[in-house]
């Protein structure tokens, strides 16, 4: 077996877009729980993490799933929003 | 034969989840045995940025049958949208999802989210499916918006 072929076992890459539709591509381990990734975007961002919403197939991201546990795949996309709260 | 509809909603299911416009989403319904069912989706269409339905974001249901794509799915709102072009159902009432009109089986949920959500923005008059909507838009568009706004606010992203 190649480098290659153990690294695809291992890692994904995965894009994590905002709302505004800026992409920013993220390697991670299919056993790492996402809250890594999540924070990395936010600290890259200057995003407080409680603010960003993260969305996945149809569902919100939670910091202790993982990439294996949901089925990801190379080149899915993660979307990121600002929660924000209408009545202020 | 039955495997075509299956394999081509995996393939859309896979290339959705990697290629979709800002604020929409779809994906086969979760059973509660974690298992997902392929033929029905659920769905979510957002208020097209500057218009009355902007904010809001639509749940969807889209039911598929062992004929897709050569028969359209049928395309439900969950609450129904007080559009002229929906029916009090839910149930959307657009040619590219009549197998008579205008579908095509070279759609797919990607572009019928699409054009759904243009549909929001553009209504047809002449062919009404819900006689409120359609009667406020005629004869009251400051109400028919006024509603469409207040809609919108009720129905955040999930």
């Amino acid at each position: 077996m190649t480098d290659t072929a153990t690294d695809k076992t291992v890692h994904l890459n995965v894009k994590v877009r905002s709302a505004t539709g800026e992409e920013v591509y993220f390697k991670i381990k299919k056993n790492t729980a996402l809250k890594k990734l999540m924070d990395a975007y936010c600290t890259r961002e200057n995003l407080i993490p409680a603010s960003v919403r993260f969305m996945f197939d149809g569902n919100r991201l939670k910091p202790t799933d993982t990439p294996e546990k949901l089925d990801m795949e190379d080149g899915d996309m993660i979307d990121a929003s600002v929660e924000q709260t209408g009545g202020y | 034969m039955s495997g075509i509809a299956r394999t081509r909603l995996m393939n859309e299911h896979k290339a959705f989840r990697k290629d979709h416009k800002v604020g929409f989403y779809g994906s086969p319904e979760k059973r509660e045995d974690g298992t997902s069912d392929l033929f029905k989706w659920i769905c979510g269409i957002p208020g097209p940025i500057g218009s009355i339905w902007e904010g809001g974001s639509y749940r969807l249901i889209m039911e598929f049958t062992e004929d897709y794509p050569s028969k359209p799915p049928k395309c439900k709102f969950t609450p129904t949208l007080p559009h002229p072009n929906i029916y009090p159902s839910g149930t959307v009432c657009l040619s590219i999802l009549n197998e008579d009109k205008d579908w095509r089986p070279s759609l797919s949920v990607k572009t019928i989210l699409e054009g759904i959500q243009d549909l929001l923005v553009h209504p047809n008059i002449s062919d009404p499916a819900q006689r409120a909507a359609f009667d406020t838009y005629r004869d009251n568009y400051e109400e028919y918006e006024r509603t469409a706004r207040l809609f919108a606010s009720q129905n955040p992203p999930p």
